[in-house]
């Protein structure tokens, strides 16, 4: 940083801290009671009391719901990465017949909302007999998070150099080592910023697991947040507790990864 | 690069409710297989608060012990699952037999509709729930075969009750010399002599709406005799009527008036209604209209009271805006009689006096009114709440939320109550829109 000039590195003080501050907010109130709650914004709670916590925990079904977004999240995750990675070396190395129509497809899998197939999932499961088994929740999340995987994939496998590729085919490598000794390796930033956004976005997800289980003691996070509000009145400081255990995982792995997260996301900007 | 994923997890839209009509029905049979001797029924309701959940496990275990040879699997729900998820369920086969449903066009009428439930009329002539419950509380509950509101059979009966009222801080009425007041211009006089002590006399949160909203409906209902309240049924219930009503314009110009005295909190256009909840608990200010969902919030304060909505004048037993909390319904997963049979016992049970006394217990406003109730000592709030519900009911005064007349009048209402309150438009103005979208609303009902 040093040698930025004064005004640039002020912009970026402001920009994080305006990133930053509603998740202090968010903190705080998450300490506070009812009562402190309306003496302002930015009053301190009295003290570091975990009793919301706690009532999240126990009220909220937390403690079944984090079992179960982590035994989701895992899988699709790895499932989702890996067939990306298969999906995409056909589409950057090989030559498939309607190459362009399944990349059509593909990207059409992208742009629709999930509300508008979640009803037919519904029954389409239910036909198999998958409603009310993890598979319900897992399954359908990985279907949705392969069309981004593999197009991300895909890009970033035909940015490693032909050379190098060539090269191993000279000396005689199969495909399968090729794909994983050499391509693999190469785009390994890439992978990391997969997981992390696969991470996120399955971590979140609300529709899936409030349509397709109808049992609570299959249900994930996100639909957790909703046994604090009735028709009427809302628990905010347990409400904002129940948030900050949705996110802490979140921010966890993203501290882990930010490294390879910023160098995923400029990858192919730098050559 | 994606930044702005699509898959943030978003409320649920009223689109899906449309969607969810196209849902065809289910082919596979429910798995219960009912023997002769015991039959066990599964259940969903949303009493999630702690106190309210220990209530409900209570009653399932003393249910069991009186009925032996009945099993009730409980599973609390979130709110949300009552609608599409419940919906789904029921179509597919495998849904509880008995469920909380929320009433309205939307919930339970869609599950009417699609013959989800069954009809409890000839239940509730053997548990005589018809005698136990005052007629304007059933019908939130019945349905037609033509899918009319209203009238027609009955689907459900609730286990709580609810109403909008008077809170006012008597700390507060006693250090500026004024009485609790009983009608509405008592409540005008009141306001103004706090006003002139320098105490804020109405304590609003108009940033959401509903709190105004519901102002606005409280003082309308206060206007209007128990016993002339087929109008404002008819209205609700979507057999017809106007919103051009004398007393409705009269309820806006005297909240306007509010406002232009300075009666209300300072800042309450930019206040939550939890925030001005929690602002009036605090002795912020001398009364607030809101209702008895905040009960368990308020009496922590000693100073905090409830009392009847002061009444418009010459009104003898007026209207209180209310309702009761969801229904309890029998679906059509519970296939054989017997099933049937044991469901409307359970729920008979969740509707009874030692239901009602247990709920008062934990701080609840059960929806039965009894004379051997039983309210702790220590919730003198509860204790007048509970008369107040009494009395509301020996005259069957329990009013509407008006946001039921159509599926799109509740932010019609929030809009314009704020509209109004800003100065943007008269009360005749806001009327005319109320009454608006409420012919259309009716123009796009099959009758």
């Amino acid at each position: 940083m040093r040698g930025t000039p004064f005004v640039s590195r002020a912009l970026i003080w402001i920009v994080a801290l305006m990133t930053i501050l509603p998740f202090l907010m968010a903190l705080m109130t998450s300490f506070k009671t009812q009562m402190e709650l309306f003496q302002g914004v930015f009053t301190l709670p009295a003290s570091l009391n975990f009793k919301n916590y706690v009532t999240a925990w126990q009220q909220g079904h937390f403690n079944v719901y984090f079992m179960n977004s982590v035994l989701v999240v895992i899988p699709v995750v790895l499932s989702s990465i890996l067939l990306g990675i298969l999906a995409g070396f056909g589409f950057a190395w090989l030559k498939i017949p309607g190459k362009k129509l399944i990349a059509a497809m593909l990207g059409l899998g992208m742009v629709l909302p999930s509300e508008a197939f979640i009803i037919p999932l519904y029954h389409e499961l239910r036909w198999m007999g998958l409603t009310n088994t993890y598979l319900a929740l897992i399954l359908p999340q990985i279907a949705l998070s392969l069309p981004f995987t593999t197009l991300m994939i895909a890009t970033a496998l035909q940015q490693v150099p032909r050379e190098l590729v060539e090269a191993s085919v000279m000396d005689g490598a199969s495909r399968r080592k090729i794909l994983w000794g050499i391509l693999v390796p190469a785009i390994w930033p890439t992978l990391s910023t997969l997981a992390l956004l696969l991470f996120i976005w399955t971590w979140n997800e609300f529709l899936i697991p409030l349509i397709l289980v109808n049992k609570d003691e299959l249900r994930t996070l996100p639909i957790g947040m909703m046994f604090f509000q009735n028709k009427n009145t809302i628990d905010i400081p347990v409400l904002m507790a129940g948030a900050m255990i949705v996110i802490l995982p979140l921010v966890a792995v993203f501290l882990v990864f930010q490294r390879k997260f910023i160098s995923g996301v400029t990858e192919g900007a730098v050559k | 690069m994606m930044c702005d994923s699509t898959k943030r997890p978003s409320r649920m839209k009223s689109s899906l409710r449309v969607v969810s009509r196209l849902v065809s029905a289910g082919i596979l049979l429910g798995a219960t297989l009912a023997t002769a001797q015991a039959v066990t029924l599964n259940e969903w309701d949303i009493y999630n608060y702690p106190q309210q959940t220990e209530a409900v496990d209570e009653a399932v275990k003393a249910f069991q012990q009186k009925n032996p040879g009945i099993t009730i699997q409980r599973s609390v729900h979130s709110f949300e699952d009552t609608r599409i998820p419940l919906k789904l369920a029921l179509t597919a086969g495998d849904g509880p037999q008995i469920a909380q449903v929320n009433q309205g066009g939307g919930d339970m009428g869609s599950l009417v509709k699609d013959k989800l439930l069954w009809p409890l009329d000839d239940y509730a002539k053997t548990y005589g729930w018809t005698t136990r419950f005052p007629d304007s509380i059933l019908k939130r509950n019945r349905w037609s075969d033509k899918q009319d509101f209203g009238s027609g059979q009955l689907y459900g009966v609730a286990s709580l009750g609810e109403m909008v009222g008077l809170y006012y801080n008597k700390a507060l009425l006693d250090k500026a010399g004024v009485a609790v007041p009983k009608t509405l211009p008592e409540l005008e006089a009141a306001m103004e002599k706090l006003k002139a002590a320098g105490t804020p006399p109405m304590m609003l949160g108009l940033l959401d709406g509903n709190m105004g909203q519901q102002l606005l409906s409280t003082v309308w209902e206060a206007q209007i005799e128990s016993k002339d309240r087929k109008a404002l049924d008819d209205l609700i219930y979507d057999v017809g009527g106007t919103f051009k009503d004398d007393k409705l314009v009269k309820a806006a110009s005297m909240m306007k008036s509010w406002k232009d005295k300075g009666y209300f909190f300072p800042g309450f256009e930019g206040i939550g209604h939890d925030d001005a909840a929690t602002l009036f608990q605090n002795g912020q200010a001398a009364f607030l209209v809101s209702g008895t969902w905040y009960l368990g919030q308020f009496k922590d304060n000693k100073d905090v009271h409830f009392t009847a909505m002061p009444m418009g004048e010459g009104v003898q037993h007026a209207l209180m805006v209310g309702g009761t909390d969801l229904a309890f319904s029998i679906t059509n997963t519970a296939k054989t009689k017997e099933q049937q049979d044991a469901a409307a016992k359970f729920i008979d049970y969740i509707v009874s006096d030692e239901m009602a006394n247990r709920w008062l217990k934990v701080g609840f406003l059960p929806a039965g009114t009894s004379k051997n109730a039983q309210i702790p000592a220590d919730n003198p709030l509860l204790a007048e709440a509970y008369q107040v519900w009494v009395t509301l009911n020996e005259h069957d005064g329990l009013g509407h939320y008006l946001d039921w007349a159509t599926p799109t009048m509740n932010a019609e209402l929030n809009q314009n109550v704020q509209l109004l309150l800003a100065g943007r438009q008269t009360p005749e103005q806001m009327v005319t829109n109320f009454d608006n979208n409420y012919q259309r609303y009716l123009k796009t009902l099959k009758h």
